[in-house]
């Protein structure tokens, strides 16, 4: 081999000593590093990725030290001595060693395309019984839209609601809530933008887009935290692993977080969050339709620009929603109190007044038509007289009708 | 035993520099559009620059609070990448190469000037359409512009914008069809395409990504705007479009543009590092086919860009082709390295430029393997680590192989040296702050920080202010060349017709060259990097004898003299 100016056997022995060296640093970094560049690994997953990364690490790592070793080598040794103005050998190349330097990297890339390939199949595997909660499978979907994430849980028994019709348990959080050891099928999808679900401590991350419905699998093998949960909002944070939007989704995308909570067992899970969404939901299920849309009107951010005095809302932004029931039959000649409520939360630009803008997000793929019904009766009995103003007997058909 | 060429016999005078005038008016001269070109890409590198810094002004706290929205912050990290990418590295190495490619082909100008000079002037007005946005509702969807974000959110602005990076594409292309056209067509009788400069394959291979990727984004874009202005649902699911087109589309041809947007500066290098190194490039022949290779394997990869909105199933065969690009990516750094060992290594501003490419876009080309990876792509998809890895390769890749270009070739476009000291400050500042920005970001992009933020997790703040200050360092490196170049165009080192003693075709002429570039047809040498011969010496000498002032002896003797040299030369060669 023969690049320069000498080409004594000393240089070979001491490129061979080089390389050892080199090869035995990358792996010396590559098992030093990476277990502190990532958060903590809370799924089988993540583990298959952090070892996967490792040895990329270690081989780049004696790649980068080969050749800055050589470069930085080669300047100090091979500069430009002054009063020496000759030009060096004219070495045009070594067929040889191209031949070496293309076969190698070719050779290394298959390898790491093949170990590569081998975790990305694993962490993909369909795995039997998956999310299960009480003994049986549910559903559980991550909901991206500008700028929250809301994850619906929907269980297969179903309870009888107010109007002795029979709906599936279904369970609407802004936190994720698993388990360690639970075999964890999302799938996820988008209401408006492209968003992407990422949670570091998986090293998962899919994008959500509008039109597709993507799906994740993981396992956790770590709790996030340890004995009793909290249920204190404030001590959320310290009690779960964050679940961050990765796709630019428009000026909030930095405030797009949510939290996933993995409890260390499924009984954990049961007692701090499960058993008491399902009782929460059966009993609003259960209560008439106004009071349980008082309840459910506060799971939407209305209060951000409506009045309304019954909740104790001051929003400027929008029309007041105090006495809405004494105006929504008057406002639009031809349209009854509930189908104008209807229309105007699922189509807010329909009917603004003269002189203003509509500033409202329609909610048409975001409410439920369940939510929208309780809502809307709820709104319908805020007038003056406590009466409710609407035919609260036709007001599924309108709603299936908008929807 | 070769022939040796050499150039012909008698004396050039030094041409004068071209009136400033001439800069701003319709010129279908080759150098002054050059020089048109790099000017425009210089202002808009500082627009784009002042936008970088306004992004790590903004991110040294980790609430928004120097501005006034998230949006706000979306619309100038838009303006950001738009400028730089399109705006600054793009052109900037179509007029490194309008200026220098006819030079080393030792012809009198491109093959088609009046469409050069057409080229070159659909970029002022897009810049201003793109610029212009931002008073007319910001474009707030990234460089990337994907919709629905970009149909259903963005300001008018994005309408502008898609127009202006639409005029930047037929700008490119028509650039590329030239560059095509002049390699293949105009290069002296006696060099084959096997002794054509390394610059000018470079160049080749961009041109032919440029031609044929180029039109994509046209397309992608058309569809954009009849969505945003006339109300067709190409991106828009509710209405039966889909949104993984523009993806697709669009990285069909953002891909293979990353390597316009590097290839030039690794024919940049393959020059500057053989003259500096007064040594042969080793293995010619597989530099520059590697260049070939890339620019087709660079078709291929664009869904890695996707992993995490692909179909699953498709996402193992983009791993597979990203992997193969780095064979040939390879290949040519460890040919710079051989080059370099066993040469006589120069270090002035531009090797030195130079050989900080070849140690920071090697850490670019680590880290794009391990993002070529599916697995290790899902987890740093969309952060920092991502942002790091392409500064790696476009700023340590692209940027230092066109500073490295400056110091080069600033003697032969202006006939002065730019100053050595402020060089050496210059890449002080650039490589330390370069390095303080981008190596972090790769540690705080895997801690788990998502690009485009402006609002992030308060644990990764010391990494952030380390990064901005590093930025600003940076950022103060620009103004220290930009100095360098005002005060060494006025009173540098008269460089003279060939100050590196390079054996390339631009330095057979003086400096700044004639109009029309030569005499007469220069005779180029058999090897464009055939330092070290003897051959070469006689070539140089001859050179320098045919552009040495006249002392007292009248210019016949002068060339009878040289043509002795000549013969001597001969002879001890063929001894």
């Amino acid at each position: 081999m023969n690049l320069g100016q000498s080409n004594s056997n000393i240089n070979i022995v001491f490129l061979l000593i080089f390389l050892v060296v080199v090869v035995i640093a990358g792996f010396v970094v590559g098992a030093a590093v990476t277990p502190i560049v990532f958060p903590p690994a809370a799924a089988a997953e993540a583990e298959n990725v952090d070892s996967l990364f490792q040895t990329f690490l270690s081989i780049g790592t004696a790649i980068f030290l080969l050749v800055e070793g050589l470069l930085v080598y080669s300047i100090i040794r091979y500069r430009h001595r002054p009063g020496d103005d000759g030009d060096a050998p004219p070495i045009h190349g070594n067929a040889m060693l191209e031949i070496v330097w293309t076969i190698i990297p070719a050779l290394l890339v298959i390898f790491l395309s093949l170990i590569s390939y081998d975790v990305w199949t694993r962490n993909q595997e369909v795995k039997a019984q998956e999310n299960i909660v009480n003994g049986q499978e549910i559903e559980v979907r991550a909901v991206a839209q500008r700028f929250a994430w809301t994850f619906e849980y929907e269980a297969p028994e179903m309870v009888t609601n107010f109007r002795g019709e029979e709906v599936p348990i279904l369970i609407k959080d802004n936190t994720l809530h698993t388990y360690v050891g639970q075999n964890v099928y999302l799938t996820i999808e988008s209401l408006d933008v492209n968003h992407a679900f990422w949670v570091p401590a998986m090293r998962l991350k899919q994008d959500a887009l509008p039109g597709y419905v993507a799906d994740l699998r993981f396992r956790p093998t770590l709790a996030s935290y340890e004995g009793e949960f909290d249920p204190d909002p404030e001590k959320l944070n310290e009690q779960s692993f964050p679940v961050i939007c990765a796709e630019l989704c428009g000026g909030g995308h930095g405030e797009m977080t949510a939290r996933i909570v993995v409890h260390p067992s499924e009984e954990a899970m049961l007692s701090a969050f499960w058993d008491g969404a399902v009782e929460e939901f059966i009993r609003i299920a259960q209560t008439n339709p106004v009071e349980a849309g008082r309840e459910i009107i506060q799971n939407y951010p209305c209060f951000s620009c409506h009045t309304l005095d019954d909740l104790g809302w001051t929003g400027l932004i929008g029309p007041s929603l105090t006495d809405i029931g004494d105006r929504a039959d008057k406002r639009i000649e031809g349209v009854s109190a509930e189908e104008y409520l209807v229309r105007s939360i699922y189509y807010p630009d329909e009917f603004i007044v003269n002189g203003f803008q509509n500033q409202m997000p329609p909610f048409r793929n975001s409410m439920s038509a369940d939510d929208l019904e309780g809502i809307v009766a709820y709104l319908c009995a805020q007038t003056s007289s406590g009466e409710s103003a609407c035919d609260l007997e036709n007001l599924t058909e309108i709603v299936n009708e908008y929807r | 035993m070769a022939t040796i060429s050499i150039p012909l016999p008698g004396i050039s005078e030094t041409a004068p520099r071209p009136r400033l005038s001439e800069y701003f008016r319709w010129s279908v001269d080759h150098k002054i559009i050059g020089v048109q070109y790099m000017v425009t890409a210089l202002f808009f590198f500082l627009v784009g620059g002042a936008m970088a810094m306004l992004i790590r002004w903004e991110l040294l706290t980790p609430k928004l609070d120097v501005l006034d929205s998230g949006s706000t912050f979306n619309a100038v990290l838009t303006m950001h990448g738009s400028a730089m990418l399109f705006l600054w590295i793009i052109p900037m190495m179509a007029g490194l190469g309008n200026y220098i490619v006819p030079l080393q082909l030792g012809a009198k100008d491109m093959a088609f000037p009046w469409l050069n000079a057409f080229a070159f002037w659909l970029i002022p007005p897009a810049g201003l359409l793109i610029i212009m946005g931002w008073f007319f509702g910001p474009a707030e969807a990234g460089w990337t512009a994907y919709p629905p974000l970009s149909t259903m959110f963005s300001g008018d602005g994005q309408t502008l914008w898609a127009l202006g990076v639409h005029l930047l594409g037929l700008s490119s292309i028509l650039g590329s069809i030239n560059f095509i056209v002049t390699i293949k067509n105009m290069r002296p009788p006696s060099m084959s395409i096997w002794q054509m400069p390394l610059f000018c394959w470079a160049i080749l291979a961009t041109s032919i990504i440029a031609v044929m990727a180029t039109p994509f984004l046209a397309g992608a874009l058309t569809l954009l705007i009849l969505d945003r202005v006339a109300g067709t649902t190409f991106f828009n699911p509710a209405a039966g479009g889909d949104v993984l087109v523009w993806q697709n589309i669009f990285w069909f041809y953002s891909h293979p543009a990353v390597y316009v947007m590097v290839l030039p500066s690794f024919g940049i290098m393959s020059d500057v590092i053989s003259v500096h190194s007064r040594k042969p490039i080793f293995g010619y022949r597989m530099i520059a086919l590697s260049s070939l290779a890339i620019a087709l394997v660079g078709f291929t990869v664009w869904a890695h860009h996707m992993f995490t909105s692909l179909q699953p199933e498709l996402r193992i065969p983009f791993m597979v082709t990203t992997m193969i690009i780095a064979v040939p990516t390879g290949i040519k750094i460890f040919s710079w390295l051989a080059t370099v060992i066993g040469g006589k290594i120069r270090l002035n501003s531009a090797m030195i430029f130079a050989l900080s490419l070849l140690s920071l876009f090697l850490i670019g080309g680590i880290t794009g393997v391990m993002l070529a990876a599916v697995p290790i792509n899902i987890y740093v998809h969309d952060t920092y680590f991502v942002v790091a890895h392409f500064h790696f390769t476009l700023f340590g890749g692209g940027v230092f192989g066109i500073y490295a270009a400056l110091y080069h070739w600033w003697p032969k476009i202006t006939g002065r040296k730019l100053d050595e000291r402020l060089g050496k400050i210059h890449w002080f500042l650039t490589y330390f702050g370069f390095l303080g920005t981008f190596f972090p970001q790769q540690i705080v992009g895997m801690l788990g920080m998502p690009r485009r933020v402006a609002v992030y997790d308060p644990a990764f703040q010391s990494w952030n202010v380390i990064i901005s200050i590093s930025a600003f360092i940076l950022g103060l490196s620009v103004l220290v060349l930009i100095y360098n170049m005002v005060v060494s165009t006025i009173r540098g080192e008269v460089a003279g017709p060939n100050p590196w003693r390079a054996l390339t075709l631009e330095w057979a002429t003086s400096s700044p060259p004639p109009a029309w570039n030569f005499d007469e047809d220069p005779v180029p040498f058999e090897d464009p990097y055939g330092y070290g011969t003897e051959g070469a010496n006689a070539y140089l000498s001859a050179l320098e004898e045919r552009f040495s002032p006249p002392v007292v002896a009248p210019a016949a003797e002068t060339v009878e003299e040289a043509a002795e040299e000549i013969a001597e030369g001969e002879s001890s060669q063929e001894a």
